[in-house]
């Protein structure tokens, strides 16, 4: 009850302090500062991703605040074998698709890609990396979802091939091709919008 | 990795788009975050409560179960009186 009413201040603990030692204290004191400062760090990013996934700014807000509601319930079953940013983010991305199936019922969420098995063109990393904002946001909003998560998964918050592999349950040459294929797909987007560009 | 290190550059436009989405989010961070930690603190005190009336409750559940006390205790009363 004393940890309620007279919470230890955010500025006691280090800024230098990592997440996973930050978890361990919150788990073994209850202690709400600890968590408010994981909030502080993560809200901005996972709402990032909320929205760009969920492409709806007040459907994000919610999905923060519910998506920290389970990172807080679930917070002992944390087991350090992966980065603590790694396990939130797995957690935000199947959430929003989630989220986004009961809703939209989104066709490329539901099944595998068919289409298209020819191996793909390899598209440069820099044009992805090195491209201006505005338009890197208008084409991950045109782009399916499946692919707009992997993408961002691999750039944004530069996870592995292995960690992407064990968050969508997949081998790690099936996340390649999948990288791939989404370049690809985002390559192909972009240049049906900005032809005059290319 | 030979591939990780190929077409590399110190440039990230999707590590900017977060840090832009981050900021327009700063202005909604202290609503939202006081959503949780009240959610945090009702919880908190739920267990709290559990904690400290749980073993009473448990009593009460025995002493209910167990029907009225036996004559003998009473006996053993009085006689202490």
């Amino acid at each position: 009850m004393i940890n309620l009413l007279f919470p230890l201040l955010t500025k006691d603990i280090p800024k230098t302090m990592s997440d996973e030692d930050i978890v361990k204290e919150y788990l073994s004191t209850q202690n709400v500062a600890y968590f408010d400062v994981l909030y502080k760090r993560y809200s901005g990013k996972i709402f990032g991703k909320c929205i760009s996934l969920l492409k709806d700014e007040e459907d994000a807000e919610d999905s923060v605040q519910e998506i920290f509601m389970k990172i807080l319930l679930n917070m002992a079953k944390f087991s350090g074998k992966s980065r603590f940013s790694t396990w939130i983010y797995s957690i935000t991305y199947n959430y929003c698709i989630d989220r986004i199936r009961r809703k939209k019922k989104d066709p490329s969420l539901l099944v595998e890609d068919l289409s298209n098995h020819d191996v793909p063109e390899d598209v440069n990393d820099v044009f992805l990396l090195e491209m201006e904002i505005g338009r890197l946001k208008v084409v991950l909003d045109e782009i399916p979802t499946k692919d707009r998560s992997i993408l961002l998964m691999k750039y944004q918050d530069e996870m592995s091939i292995k960690e992407i592999g064990q968050l969508l349950d997949k081998s790690e040459s099936a996340i390649k091709m999948k990288i791939k294929r989404a370049k690809q797909k985002f390559k192909k987007v972009y240049t049906e919008i900005y032809k005059e560009a290319v | 990795m030979a591939e990780d290190n190929k077409n590399r550059t110190k440039k990230n436009s999707f590590k900017e788009l977060e840090r832009q989405q981050a900021e327009q989010y700063r202005k909604n961070t202290e609503v939202v975050g006081n959503r949780v930690k009240g959610s945090l603190g009702t919880i908190g005190l739920i267990s709290e409560i559990v904690e400290l009336y749980f073993s009473r409750i448990v009593d009460v559940f025995l002493k209910l179960s167990a029907g009225p006390e036996s004559p003998i205790n009473n006996l053993e009363k009085e006689e202490e009186e």
